[in-house]
């Protein structure tokens, strides 16, 4: 057990010391502290040791991680033993001529069509895509939300026409909505390589629909 | 054509968003990318595989049923990293592992990998040979903070005890540590 400073400092104190100095936080206690341990030799050491512990600690995050991705068989193992079922959402009807007939689409079938229909574009991947509204009654007012990622240099305004006709025609084809608004944002740019990085909000483009 | 979804660039909250709404591939994606720290946090936290593989596999489950919830897209890691520590607290209460953790910690010192061989006798060696000798409750606070980096309030709402509580355990850890390792050298 270390020995106790005159100024009972804790071990507690100099951690949240060493996290402000990795913070770079300045604050009066911070300094008055930094001035203690210049001239303390039992809390100076204490630092020393923390900062070590710091560095092995980091060490061991490192080597642990890289066992876990050396062979990923156990993955395998658990992915095998779990079915990922498809979340299939609310009922939406569809018309029928028969009255006996109860007609329906799954929304998740419904998304999933304006997900597949979207990944045709050559600019766009689409990440999100929500139905909002009262589904599950035919002709009831559906606002659709999408947020998409745009190709870096690509034409926003063009895409978004691009993306919003697409969107259009298929949630014709596979349902029967009354779509009454779609919203588009575009929150990221993708490289061609298909990478999607430096997040940057755009001006959200909403159209309305009949 | 829009390129197929990058599995090595493809960002975390595109591929959260996707995943909320109903993409599969995409929910892979990601966790193929993110499984190994899932997993290398629940065998510390859990001291051993067999335990730390359920973890993962419950999980993933709920993961995938509740990533529509995602509140920051780009956050996602962090979200199934506290997805993990949740759920690798609950199966120790429900195990009441707080007593078995030791004895599966000494099962464990006795069956060392050849990885682990590797790393005996250096720094890190003596680092994971003084975590095996923790009391349970410091090591899981250790854990949570250094190697999970959650909150002191984080912990405290997940083992349901104070942030005192939490400041207490974790000093009690780091002396012993400090004190470990400054014996070492």
């Amino acid at each position: 057990m270390m020995a106790e400073c005159e100024q009972s400092t804790t071990l507690d104190e100099l951690s949240d010391w060493l996290l402000d100095e990795e913070n770079q936080v300045e604050t009066s206690e911070h300094t008055a502290l930094s001035a203690h341990i210049d001239r303390c030799p039992i809390c100076s050491q204490r630092v020393s040791s923390l900062r070590q512990l710091t560095r092995v600690t980091s060490d061991l995050k490192e080597h642990d991680l890289a066992e876990q991705t050396q062979d990923t068989g156990w993955l395998d193992t658990i992915l095998s033993n779990i079915v990922f079922e498809t979340r299939s959402g609310r009922s939406i009807p569809l018309a029928s001529d028969f009255e006996q007939d109860s007609l329906s689409v799954t929304e998740g079938a419904v998304i999933a069509a304006v997900r597949s229909a979207a990944d045709t574009l050559d600019d766009v991947l689409i990440g999100k895509c929500r139905l909002h509204g009262d589904l599950e009654t035919l002709g009831a007012p559906v606002t659709v939300e999408v947020t998409a990622s745009l190709r870096s240099g690509g034409d926003r305004v063009q895409s978004t026409i691009r993306l919003r006709e697409l969107i259009v025609a298929e949630l014709a084809r596979v349902s029967e909505m009354n779509v009454e608004k779609i919203s588009i944002e575009f929150n990221e740019f993708f490289e061609s390589t298909g990478s999607s990085e430096d997040p940057a909000k755009l001006s959200p483009a909403e159209s309305g629909v009949s | 054509m829009a390129p197929p979804l990058d599995a090595q660039t493809a960002s975390d909250s595109l591929l959260c968003d996707r995943a909320g709404s109903g993409d599969n591939t995409a929910f892979q994606i990601l966790i193929q990318r993110y499984a190994p720290l899932m997993r290398a946090y629940a065998i510390r936290l859990l001291g051993g595989t067999s335990d730390a593989d359920d973890v993962i596999q419950e999980t993933l489950i709920k993961a995938w049923k509740k990533i529509d919830t995602v509140q920051e897209p780009s956050k996602v890691k962090s979200w199934l990293m506290t997805l993990t520590n949740r759920t690798a607290i609950d199966h120790i209460r429900s195990r009441k592992v707080t007593s078995e953790l030791d004895e599966v910690l000494e099962s464990a010192d006795n069956s060392i990998s050849p990885e682990q061989n590797a790393i005996q006798g250096s720094q890190l060696g003596a680092l994971n040979e003084l975590l095996r000798r923790l009391p349970a409750e410091q090591s899981q606070v250790w854990t949570m903070r250094e190697v999970g980096g959650f909150s002191y309030k984080e912990i405290a709402q997940t083992l349901q005890i104070s942030e005192a509580s939490v400041r207490g355990r974790l000093a009690r850890a780091r002396g012993t540590l400090i004190d470990g390792m400054d014996a070492w050298k």
